[in-house]
């Protein structure tokens, strides 16, 4: 398309047009009917790059919804297969002070009453400053908000699952460094139009330093078969807390939303090779759907060098 | 098919690539593939910390290793108790 926007070039009907005004300000219709000409170039260039975005957005959205029916259906022939009911809201607990969850993992009282004690301290300093500070950083932008905000504390249960995964897969871990290497325990999620995503995360990276959270890692997945999006770990600088900042568009997000549960089945390691082999066939399927945003594959991760002892 | 596998490093923020945490192993069958992890209880068990690594999780990164530079972990963390 070339660039600058001269309405009386553009054949297409008001219905094809996938910013159409079908609300109150509908009396606008009839400005669209007549020749615009734009004569101001930075108007011209700045009206091409609207136009631009919004047919981006319109193609990403209609792509993707278009495949969501038949991937909710593979699903549930997953589910029926398999049997699979609302997972259990806890593995029942012993009396003695200890954890059970899941796959058989285990902490001991002492290592339940020490992530107990650092739950709490995470969400003091997540209430106190790490959520001021994600609101008054998605009230810079109007144009995308924080998603998924009631899920801003992972579930105990969920979290003592990671906290024993990483105490028996890394020894001589404490229980309360398991726990601090654990990003998400307090966690966000910005959602963003597809064709202003890479360029507006980059703007709120920016924000979040500004804001004097330390960007410890940020990793970019695009390419991945099985999830798609980009996914950052922060410190609080006082508390040395650490979180989470997602980074998603509407499909890449309802594509984990759709996936979550076959995520869940494979993370509590108890399906079947077989099982799970298909569960990952699915992640495969729904993430292969999900459009790719423009110029994400540019926008590289950061790593620290060394991961080890607060090096970043 | 015969088996394959593959080891990767686990390092956190309380380890290092030279001295990592732990290691995993990926082992491929005519089913599919099972993860394990190289336990405190010094035996392999099956993990999800590589699935997690490969959905966006970025609790642990995970480099891919030798099956030497593994049993010289595996070694490691057997002297360690």
């Amino acid at each position: 398309m070339a660039v600058g926007v001269e309405r009386s070039e553009q054949p297409e009907s008001s219905d094809a047009r996938p910013d159409r005004d079908t609300g109150p300000g509908a009396d606008r219709v009839a400005d669209q009917d007549r020749p615009l000409v734009l004569t101001d170039p930075e108007r011209r260039v700045a009206e091409h790059l609207r136009y631009r975005d919004s047919v981006v957005n319109h193609e990403a959205a209609h792509a993707w919804d278009r495949a969501v029916p038949e991937l909710r259906g593979i699903w549930e022939k997953i589910t029926d297969k398999y049997g699979y009911t609302e997972r259990s809201v806890s593995v029942a607990q012993p009396t003695d002070g200890s954890w059970h969850g899941e796959g058989g993992r285990k902490l001991d009282a002492a290592q339940n009453s020490e992530v107990d004690r650092g739950y709490a301290r995470i969400r003091e300093v997540g209430e106190g400053s790490i959520i001021p500070g994600l609101r008054a950083i998605e009230a810079e932008d109007p144009t995308r908000h924080l998603v998924g905000f009631e899920h801003r504390f992972k579930g105990l249960d969920r979290l003592k699952e990671k906290v024993a995964d990483e105490i028996r897969s890394t020894p001589g871990i404490t229980p309360s460094q398991a726990l601090s290497v654990v990003p998400d325990a307090v966690r966000f999620t910005y959602e963003y139009d597809d064709a202003v995503y890479t360029a507006n995360v980059r703007k709120d990276v920016e924000r979040l330093e500004a804001r004097g959270f330390t960007q410890v890692e940020r990793r970019n997945t695009w390419a991945s078969e099985q999830y798609k999006g980009i996914n950052s770990r922060w410190r609080e600088p006082l508390s040395g807390v650490l979180f989470e900042v997602q980074f998603h568009t509407r499909a890449s997000l309802e594509a984990k939303e759709l996936t979550h549960k076959a995520y869940e089945r494979i993370r509590s390691v108890t399906a079947t090779e077989r099982e799970t082999e298909e569960l990952k066939d699915f992640q495969r399927q729904v993430n292969d759907k999900v459009p790719i945003p423009p110029g994400t594959t540019e926008y590289e991760g950061y790593r620290p060098e060394r991961r080890n002892g607060r090096t970043d | 098919m015969a088996e394959q596998t593959r080891y990767y490093a686990i390092v956190n923020d309380f380890s290092t690539r030279e001295e990592p945490g732990g290691v995993l192993r990926r082992v491929k069958t005519d089913d599919g593939e099972r993860d394990e992890t190289f336990g405190a209880d010094l035996q392999w068990g099956r993990s999800s910390l590589l699935y997690a690594y490969e959905c966006g999780d970025l609790t642990n990164d995970m480099i891919p290793i030798s099956e030497e530079e593994a049993d010289q972990i595996v070694a490691r963390i057997c002297q360690r108790d």
